[in-house]
């Protein structure tokens, strides 16, 4: 009973139909690009923004509006509220990546098709990481503008994403052919869920 | 009235404020104190502020109206005025966070001579694109008052909008509909402001229509206000029409020629937010004289120009091209002059062999002294490392020797790999 209401306050099925949704999208879209800043040369294959969807309605939905109530119940949420996140993280990581990968051999005949759904996972995790942190650092109702910022400063301040300095910042744009991307992706959804179901979140 | 209630749109202002200042000394280019990268900085702030702001906004409206709505319909106070009461307590803190921006930078470039001025109507029509964000929030949190979703839900929207306004083949003027403003100021220009000001003019109505409506859809109101609805879709409807009009175009290139010029053998003129370059400049053309001393590559007197606007120098003088005040950026300058008016220009000509351009372009890059292909960098096999690196290892005199009885077919582009040392 207390599950079935934790998980309908916490909008499973909305956020799990957007995971579906935009992986039909994905599989439509996976061979177009898009400039976010018109001003480079650098395009960004769609695939690699549309994770933000998902992952900005997973993170508001984990707050809960009743959230003062919750901090004061005499059973404590956090399992539950681990399970659902690492549950949500994971199908959405798959599920995207997997359309992303179909839609490589669908309309791109397979080129780079490992790289470019690794990396449509990996922004999902980091995406949803980000929104956590900045959920513990602006409070919970900003915790959308954290994601927005990665997803759209970097490319005006490094308008060619390289392995340098920029690398962290510029990770939304990077393809995912090499390890450490993924690495900072998942470390920065860990860090994230630390953060949220650590006992000083603020609220 | 307690700041505490409204802490999110005080929030949103100080984050907004933050953003639009680090992207606006974004595009600063090294050496350079110009006014016209600053107004480029906030121009594409707009990108990133206008889906903050139209999530802030939402966020902002729709907790208010959560509790409000029930209130207004009941008071016997007139609506609006409540309307305009708390639209006022909780989005002017977001409204007026782009002119905060402007006012700090206009400090720090009082502080810092910055050159130049910002051209006004460019500022109102980036101002106005962010209250058309704010507006498109606030529309969507009266109609969605209260949704757990509604800020990202009206962030995302945006900029959903911004990616397709920029990325579908769009004519310009149906791209500069849309409200964020992408364009880049250059000190070598003139502006029209009609253009900016009927944006300006759209973007406020349209923002102030959305609003509205999306009030009238709460309060069912309708008949009231019918007058401010038709008045604000008929302003809409003609800026847009202007806008259109202008196919968008906001300036044009124009070399105002406020020169300073420096030097005796060589004279450069710059213009005079690039003053800080004569000296380097004049610095970095020595050695290269040196190579093309007697020819008639040799220049005495270099303007600058905007390659690609079309100005042309005034008689005898020579065009110079600068992008930046950095070690990069000069030797860049160097390079592009004895490219335009070296033996690069011959070799558009069809007839021309992969040989003869790649011969061409070591001997452009020995002038210059900078290395713009990248011939060190490629396989020591290659010939084309063997041939660079055998007229650098050439003694000066030798090689500007050898470059004069060449000069000819190098300017004529006939220059082949085997005629190198």
């Amino acid at each position: 009973m207390i599950c079935r209401l934790f998980l309908r306050t916490r909008h499973i099925r909305l956020s799990l139909l957007t995971i579906g949704i935009v992986s039909i999208i994905v599989l439509f879209t996976s061979s177009l690009s898009v400039t976010v800043n018109p001003f480079s040369d650098f395009t960004i294959s769609i695939a690699l923004i549309l994770p933000i969807i998902p992952s900005l309605l997973i993170v508001v939905a984990c707050y809960s509006p009743s959230i003062r109530q919750e901090r004061t119940s005499a059973r404590p949420l956090w399992p539950l509220l681990l399970a659902l996140i690492v549950t949500q993280s994971l199908i959405g990581t798959v599920i995207l990546s997997a359309s992303m990968f179909a839609g490589s051999y669908s309309f791109l005949d397979g080129v780079d098709a490992w790289t470019f759904s690794s990396a449509v996972g990996r922004n999902f995790l980091a995406l949803v990481g980000c929104g956590f942190v900045s959920g513990f650092i602006l409070g919970p109702r900003l915790s959308w503008v954290g994601p927005l910022g990665w997803l759209l400063i970097p490319p005006y301040v490094f308008p060619q994403p390289s392995d340098d300095a920029s690398f962290f910042w510029s990770l939304i744009q990077q393809p995912g052919d090499c390890i450490q991307s993924h690495v900072l992706g998942a470390a920065t959804w860990l860090v994230g869920l630390i953060l949220f179901i650590s006992p000083v979140r603020r609220h | 009235m307690a700041i505490g209630r409204y802490r999110i749109s005080y929030m949103g202002a100080v984050l907004l404020t933050i953003v639009t200042l680090f992207m606006a000394f974004q595009p600063r280019r090294p050496g350079l104190n110009l006014w016209a990268d600053f107004v480029t900085g906030l121009s594409q702030s707009t990108v990133v502020t206008g889906p903050l702001a139209a999530g802030f906004a939402a966020i902002v409206v729709s907790s208010w109206t959560k509790s409000a709505t029930p209130r207004i319909r009941v008071a016997t106070k007139s609506g609006w005025l409540i309307l305009l009461r708390a639209l006022n307590a909780l989005l002017v803190p977001l409204l007026i966070s782009f002119p905060l921006s402007v006012f700090l930078v206009g400090i720090y470039s009082y502080l810092t001579g910055t050159y130049g001025a910002p051209h006004p109507p460019w500022l109102l029509c980036l101002w106005a694109c962010s209250i058309g964000a704010i507006g498109f929030g606030a529309s969507l949190g009266f109609v969605l008052a209260g949704r757990w979703y509604v800020a990202p839900l009206a962030s995302l929207l945006f900029l959903g909008g911004h990616i397709l306004a920029s990325s579908l083949d769009l004519k310009f003027g149906v791209r500069s509909l849309f409200p964020t403003v992408v364009n880049q100021d250059t000190e070598f220009a003139i502006y029209f402001s009609d253009t900016m000001l009927a944006q300006a003019a759209l973007f406020i109505s349209a923002s102030a229509l959305m609003v509205v409506l999306a009030f009238q859809s709460v309060t069912r109101k309708l008949a009231r206000s019918a007058l401010l609805t038709v008045l604000l879709l008929l302003v809409s409807i003609y800026s847009g029409a202007l806008v259109l009009n202008r196919n968008g175009q906001y300036l044009t290139g124009f070399n105002h020629r406020d020169f300073v010029c420096s030097g005796d053998e060589l004279v450069i003129c710059l213009n005079r937010g690039y003053a800080d370059g004569l000296h380097p400049l004049s610095e970095a053309f020595t050695a290269p004289m040196n190579r093309v001393d007697g020819t008639p590559l040799a220049p005495a007197l270099l303007e600058q120009n905007v390659q690609g606007v079309g100005d042309e120098p005034s008689q005898g003088a020579r065009s110079i091209y600068i992008e930046s005040i950095d070690e990069d950026g000069i030797s860049l300058a160097v390079y592009r002059y004895f490219e335009t008016y070296g033996g690069v220009t011959s070799c558009m000509d069809s007839t021309r062999t992969t040989e003869q351009v790649l011969a061409t372009l070591i001997v452009t890059g020995w002038l210059a002294g900078y290395d713009e292909v990248g011939f060190s960098e490629s396989p020591e096999s290659s010939i084309e490392w063997q041939k660079w690196n055998g007229l650098h290892e050439l003694s000066e005199h030798v090689a500007i020797d050898w470059f004069n009885t060449h000069y000819l077919e190098f300017m004529d582009c006939t220059l082949t790999l085997s005629d190198i040392p």
